[in-house]
């Protein structure tokens, strides 16, 4: 369906069905100006307080020509053209047509958009960390691309400009630094974005899904965020961010499986606590994996592989429940799911009480009614828990979404099952790319120079070169001092 | 096919290591201990020594017939078809092919035995054969890289997991059960080494993946340190069981080292041998998967088939297979038989084919 208009005459009856489209031939101008536009689009002081005021102030002064209207309009960027997609663009973007007189087909474009129902700064709200800056987008595209300028002080960072979705013609930056970034990333990144035929992009989070190398993974292949030093930490390493107008996550590229556990608190930690933590979160997330699974494993095959002490425990917390383990498992499982999802469609004020309601009193009225063990609900929780730890939430949501089939891997076939489980994410994992670039790198293929800020954070005396998958057109970052040579103990 | 195999498919090759060491570290680490020390006793360390020795050897061998060939074309299927002509050589290809096929069921209808016995005696075999041959066809259509991703994966895993459990095990290793040193003739060492070399085969694979390897110049050397490494843990885990067990309980066990393991108790966990068992089915998906690229990329040379058709048709026939070989005993007879063919394909074939390509190095320089 073509809902582009043929020509001018054609546009403004279209847009004339609509009740803020507004079109006034102005009196007082000589000869008589017709102006159009949407009123919802454009802000209304602007349009009075220099538009109007400044035709009106130069009533005087013969109109010979539209181009005159530039003299004395005190707005910049007036385009005069007679192409009919540009003013139909335009006219959607906040523009009001300035015509000579109604058959005439050639247009002025007085940009007088409004950013009204914008918000104007943004906390981090989704990616919290407690050090470091807490500036995030907006919905805004201009706000973004001038809050990664104000801290990225170079013209080699580049965003080429390219239009995306049939009805909302969104406009998609392609952000780089150039004589950094591999080029063949970039042009990658272009062609698989030109070629998303869509209608609205909602989102970036969208174009992310159009462009990823395979749509049937529940893996996130690129890392969407919020927060300003992770889109630039991306851009400096030789990755290539994507924003989409109207959305407030960057997308940034290509992504390996251990950029998932990295926050930028790593960076404004000493090393050994950024590296500790990270760390910490991968050891979350294997934990959240298989912990429910191995318990399943474990109470319904394997109890001898419990030593006798903590067998009785598990024995005496379990006794009274009539389900077998999987079940127990999975509707416990499910209701945390439940808590969750509910938790993050309500307002945040009952959301805290649906907490306390869920969490404490369900569990507890669950142990007591002998439907579940209070074992099994401290490994639940402990997984959901430790699911969160990712800073990256499409991640978190993977691992919650792969302990299920796990789950019933352990209850087929015990721990065997598990490790089949197991065996088909390594495959799963090996065998994903990212722009091409493969997902586990840099454990396989192995890349013992990438090391260095991959699950662990070293000194920033290491980190100095870009990593070598990214295939950066230079590898250096920056150049650290070198250390002298330390000497020994009281010893000048 | 002159110019070189893109990069896309080829690895580095430093990963030439994790699918070499993969391949020769088979579930038989877990239980060969009996048949190597049932003639050398104490003495089975030194027949472990002649066969690592051996394998530097041929691995060394296969690197100077690997050399000499065209870089494209450094396989076993080209270089029969240069060497032995065309019928014969197709007909090698064909049966070097089978052996491939045949390695990787016997490591696949192995371990699904040994799970069999160690830990679920009265499971079906079907629903987790299945859904094994699934996963295996999901691994082997990933490529070449997946294939060699996986490698590492089972090699990491095997890394992380034994060297802990070693370390437990030190306390109740008898040093002295050692001693006395060399008392076994010749003979006797000859015959464990054989057993030794049944069990130590997998070097071979290098004559398939040759040409996915990058820089191949470089690549030799981790083909000798995966062959070191490889027999060192064999080493280890000859040791290990000789100093923990007796000789005469030694010749009643099955499997001593999951049985040596099985004896640790962790404070959370104990009994971990069947840990290790589960854990072992990453390892041998890597090693059938190897096994099976490389058959499903000669069957292509060789018929200009389609490689997933291969794979397919390889997997029907794994099916076939487990329908005919059903017991314990049938199961010892096929292992047998393959770790025989194994032993003349690595001692008499690489010889003859090193002596061939030797002699026309020499012809054609002169």
């Amino acid at each position: 369906m073509s809902v582009d208009a043929k020509n001018l005459e054609q546009l403004l009856s279209m847009s004339q069905q609509s009740g803020d489209f507004a079109t006034n031939t102005l009196s007082f101008t000589q000869p008589p100006l017709k102006i159009s536009y949407y009123k919802t689009l454009i802000d209304g002081k602007l349009l009075q307080q220099h538009f109007m005021s400044a035709l009106q102030n130069h009533n005087e002064i013969e109109l010979q020509r539209l181009e005159d209207i530039r003299a004395f309009l005190p707005i910049d960027g007036i385009e005069i053209t007679d192409k009919i997609d540009v003013i139909q663009s335009k006219l959607l973007k906040g523009h009001a047509i300035v015509q000579w007189n109604e058959l005439d087909p050639t247009c002025a474009l007085v940009p007088l958009a409004s950013k009204d129902g914008i918000r104007k700064t943004n906390e981090t709200e989704n990616e919290f960390s407690i050090l470091g800056p807490k500036v995030g987008f907006v919905e805004d595209l201009d706000t973004n691309l001038h809050l990664l300028r104000s801290q990225m002080n170079v013209p080699n960072l580049i965003a080429k400009e390219l239009m995306i979705g049939s009805i909302s013609k969104s406009k998609v930056m392609i952000l780089y630094l150039d004589g950094v970034t591999n080029n063949e990333n970039i042009a990658k990144v272009e062609k698989r974005l030109s070629a998303i035929d869509m209608d609205v992009i909602f989102d970036t989070l969208l174009l992310d899904q159009l462009i990823a190398d395979n749509s049937l993974s529940p893996f996130p292949l690129f890392i969407a965020t919020e927060r300003r030093d992770r889109v630039i930490y991306s851009l400096l390493l030789g990755q290539v961010a994507i924003i989409s107008e109207g959305s407030p996550y960057f997308v940034t590229g290509p992504s390996t499986l251990f950029d998932f556990f990295v926050s930028p608190e790593d960076y404004y930690l000493p090393w050994v606590l950024g590296s500790f933590f990270r760390a910490i979160r991968i050891f979350g997330v294997i934990f959240s994996l298989f912990a429910s699974a191995m318990y399943v494993a474990i109470t319904t095959y394997h109890y001898e592989v419990i030593p006798r002490d903590l067998l009785v425990r598990l024995i005496y917390s379990r006794q009274n429940v009539p389900f077998p383990p999987v079940l127990e498992v999975m509707v416990l499982e499910t209701t945390v799911e439940f808590l969750r999802e509910a938790g993050a469609r309500l307002p945040s004020r009952i959301g805290q009480t649906l907490g306390v309601v869920g969490g404490i009193i369900l569990g507890t009225a669950a142990v007591e009614a002998a439907l579940t063990s209070n074992i099994l609900i401290i490994i639940v929780s402990l997984s959901a828990l430790a699911s969160f730890v990712t800073p990256i939430y499409k991640m978190s949501s993977t691992i919650r979404f792969l302990r299920f089939p796990i789950i019933l891997l352990a209850d087929f076939w015990g721990s065997v099952g598990i490790f089949f489980g197991v065996g088909f994410l390594l495959v799963h994992i090996t065998r994903l790319r990212s722009l091409g670039y493969p997902y586990t790198v840099p454990m396989y293929p192995l890349r013992l120079k990438d090391f260095s800020d991959s699950f662990v954070r070293s000194s920033l005396q290491i980190t100095n070169m870009r990593p070598s998958y990214l295939k950066p057109v230079s590898n250096i970052r920056y150049r650290p001092k070198k250390v002298n040579k330390k000497s020994d103990f009281n010893e000048e | 096919m002159s110019n070189a195999i893109s990069e896309k498919f080829t690895v580095s090759p430093i990963h030439l290591f994790f699918i070499m060491y993969v391949s020769i570290v088979d579930i038989s680490i877990l239980s060969f201990q009996r048949e190597v020390a049932m003639d050398a006793g104490q003495d089975a360390w030194v027949s472990i020594l002649l066969v690592w020795l051996s394998s530097h050897i041929l691995v060394w061998m296969m690197f100077k017939i690997l050399s000499n060939q065209n870089p494209v074309n450094a396989d076993f299927v080209s270089i029969n078809y240069a060497y032995f002509g065309k019928f014969l050589g197709a007909c090698m290809n064909q049966a070097i092919i089978l052996y491939f096929v045949l390695t990787a069921f016997v490591m696949y209808r192995i371990y699904l035995e040994a799970i069999l016995v160690l830990i679920f005696p009265t499971m079906s075999l079907w629903p987790i054969s299945l859904v094994f041959i699934v996963l295996i066809y999901y691994a082997v259509s990933g490529g070449f890289q997946t294939v060699a991703g996986l490698c590492f994966w089972a090699f990491f895993i095997i890394v992380i997991l034994f060297p802990p459990l070693l370390v437990l095990l030190i306390p109740f290793l008898h040093p002295q059960n050692l001693l006395p040193f060399f008392d076994h003739s010749p003979m006797q060492i000859l015959k464990s080494s054989h057993q030794m070399a049944l069990n130590f085969y997998g070097a071979e694979v290098l004559l398939g993946i040759y040409p996915y390897i990058q820089t191949q110049a470089k690549s030799q050397k981790w083909a000798h340190i995966a062959i070191g490494s490889a027999a060192l843990m064999f080493l280890v885990a000859m040791v290990v069981a000789l100093l923990y067990f007796g000789q005469d309980q030694l010749h009643h066990l099955v499997w001593p080292t999951l049985k040596a393991i099985g004896m640790l108790e962790l404070p959370l966990f104990q009994r971990l041998e069947y840990l290790v068992l589960s854990v072992w089915l990453l390892k041998t998906l890597a090693s059938v998967g190897v096994g099976l690229w490389i058959s499903c990329h000669s069957l292509k040379k060789l018929w200009r088939t389609k490689p997933s058709n291969n794979l397919v048709v390889i997997l029907l026939l794994f099916i076939i297979l487990q329908l005919f070989i059903k017991d314990p005993e049938q199961i010892i007879t096929a292992k047998m038989l393959h770790t025989n063919i194994g032993v003349y394909f690595a001692y008499i074939y690489i010889p003859i084919v090193f002596i061939i390509t030797m002699v026309r190095k020499k012809f054609s320089k002169g």
